[in-house]
């Protein structure tokens, strides 16, 4: 089950000065949902598109089932492309593209099926000129998903779709998994790669800044524990780890953490031993946002979280 | 390969009769030239031929420059801009079964305009059927070919959708000027005869009108009557034109390859 798909070794991209991608490693394994996350001008397109095929790299490898991704020939029938931006035939109705796209996909679905999957089973007669941008997208990942590929590159397939649209592609992104694909996965609606990926690599000027499962990654972010105390309570006898200041605001007490779970546990044993009813306990993770955001912004301050992190990844 | 190549193909068909300005353009200009401009000349000797023959045989040589170079230049540019073919290539399609798919659909439309317009001439015009069918296929064919690898080439050279105007225009006079349909070639003086026989228009259009009227155009000097010949001399006496459609042939072959582009120029 732990069969290496994607294999990115010290990956660059250059283009004339400018570096896109500067040496970054990272795997993906079978069957899992790989999270590539990063502000825009992070490099996660130049290095979507190097895996794609479409881009030579500068340095350093990228084997895709164990081939070179320039192979196409040998890559294209086992992947399924949602790339960013790309055209569709406004003239041909929706049903007309999958039958077109249906003679040249070995092992195609039906093309009921294929609609039916994103839900554009009803909109098989319509002109592609004539669809919302939103029916675009699902068009676009009907296509990709159209030969049951090993793996599927999805660029932002959500964006533009309304929150009901959003909801179907996940379930889909789901159902595909459980059956054994594997995705790629890049979004900007971060709440969406949290709940479907396994692990993540977070990029930055052209670095991969985290990188690890996604109880890794947002262990690494900030979490907070939070309560109230009775009025006159001091927290003499509350020990924490290193690090670890709790400030207090009247009656409420917060405590950011990068382990909020024991810190809870130490609040909770500290006030049953003292006879002090704390209430309002909160006790949560960091969000993938806050880690995303605290990678773009802390950064700039000092790179910490950076240098840690990007030792981690694999060579 | 070639379950690939029809497939692209059977796209690539659809999508032209799908498609209002490029059947008008590519499929009914030439009609319309061919089925009312012969008309309108009166019925006279020209360039060694009738009129109207002469210039029907002209209309075959700009359709083949309004479909296997106009239309596929336009057509490659515009899937290249709006990443159509970024798309494609993202399938199992192989490269040259997408290249291999649009020329198989513009040497189809080709031959049924042909077909069409010798018809046309046939009905409308009373001009007998060609003398050298073979010949005949064997120009368009060639003809096609050259076009289409031209048209390959110099789309990598556009870089927007709307510019092929700059390109196609010069084109289209060439071709109009070249094929005899504005004056007979023959008529012209040598300074511009002997540098315009080595472009690929003056071959094709020698080619067709030779096949068509059975009569050695290559050799035509002014407005003499060329001799009658055969079908096999038909062939020899174009050997320099073959010379000339295959050098074009490969060094567009050599430019595409260097040329072309399946994406939009970043930034």
């Amino acid at each position: 089950m732990d069969e290496t798909v994607i294999e990115v070794a010290d990956l660059r991209k250059r283009y004339g000065d400018l570096t896109a991608v500067d040496g970054i490693s990272f795997e993906v394994r079978r069957g899992e949902v790989f999270a590539l996350l990063g502000t825009n001008g992070a490099g996660k397109t130049s290095t979507i598109e190097i895996m794609e095929g479409y881009l030579k790299p500068s340095g350093g490898t990228v084997k895709i089932f164990g081939h070179d991704p320039a192979d196409r020939r040998s890559l294209r029938s086992r992947t399924g492309l949602v790339l960013q931006e790309s055209g569709l035939f406004g003239e041909l109705t929706a049903g007309e593209t999958v039958d077109a796209w249906r003679r040249f996909t070995s092992g195609a679905r039906p093309r009921q099926e294929a609609l039916d999957l994103v839900g554009l089973g009803d909109q098989a007669g319509t002109k592609v000129k004539h669809m919302s941008g939103g029916e675009k997208r699902k068009l676009d990942i009907t296509l990709a998903v159209l030969g049951r590929p090993e793996l599927l590159f999805l660029d932002e397939p959500t964006t533009g779709l309304d929150p009901e649209a959003r909801r179907r592609v996940r379930r889909l992104v789901r159902d595909l998994t459980e059956a054994g694909t594997t995705v790629l996965l890049t979004t900007h609606y971060l709440e969406e790669a949290q709940e479907l990926a396994s692990r993540v690599a977070i990029m930055d000027r052209g670095r991969i800044m985290a990188y690890g499962t996604m109880a890794e990654v947002l262990g690494r972010g900030t979490g907070r524990v939070a309560f109230e105390m009775p009025p006159g309570t001091d927290l003499d006898g509350l020990t924490l780890g290193a690090g670890h200041e709790p400030n207090v605001t009247g009656q409420r007490c917060v405590i950011v953490t990068a382990d909020p779970e024991s810190v809870a546990h130490a609040v909770l044993g500290w006030a049953h031993a003292n006879g002090v009813r704390i209430a309002g306990l909160d006790v949560r993770q960091a969000t993938l946002e806050e880690v995303f955001l605290d990678i773009a912004d802390g950064d700039i301050a000092d790179g910490v979280i950076a240098d840690g992190d990007r030792q981690e990844a694999p060579k | 390969m070639t379950a690939y190549t029809l497939a692209q193909f059977r796209l690539s068909h659809k999508l032209f009769w799908r498609t209002p300005a490029m059947v008008a353009m590519g499929f009914g200009f030439p009609l319309v030239v061919g089925g009312l401009f012969p008309l309108m000349m009166p019925d006279a000797a020209w360039g060694g031929a009738s009129v109207r023959a002469y210039l029907v045989t002209g209309v075959l040589v700009l359709s083949l420059g309004m479909l296997a170079f106009m239309n596929l230049l336009e057509v490659l540019v515009q899937r290249r801009q709006q990443l159509i073919l970024k798309r494609l290539r993202g399938t199992e399609l192989p490269d040259l079964a997408i290249f291999a798919g649009e020329i198989l659909c513009v040497t189809v439309v080709v031959l049924v305009q042909v077909t069409l317009l010798i018809a046309l001439a046939r009905v409308a015009h009373g001009i007998a059927l060609p003398v050298n069918p073979a010949l005949l296929i064997a120009t368009v064919i060639a003809g096609t070919a050259v076009f289409a690898a031209m048209a390959v080439a110099v789309s990598g050279r556009i870089p927007a959708q709307g510019m092929t105007v700059f390109v196609g225009l010069p084109f289209l006079l060439l071709t109009i000027g070249l094929s005899g349909l504005a004056y007979p070639v023959s008529q012209m003086p040598d300074w511009a005869q002997v540098p315009l026989s080595y472009l690929p228009f003056t071959p094709i259009a020698n080619g067709i009108r030779t096949a068509y009227l059975g009569q050695d155009f290559v050799h035509q000097q002014g407005s003499a009557v060329p001799a009658d010949i055969g079908v096999l001399e038909g062939f020899q006496v174009m050997g320099q034109g073959w010379i000339v459609l295959a050098v074009w042939l490969i060094a567009a072959l050599w430019a595409a390859t260097r040329w072309f582009k399946w994406e939009p120029r970043r930034g």
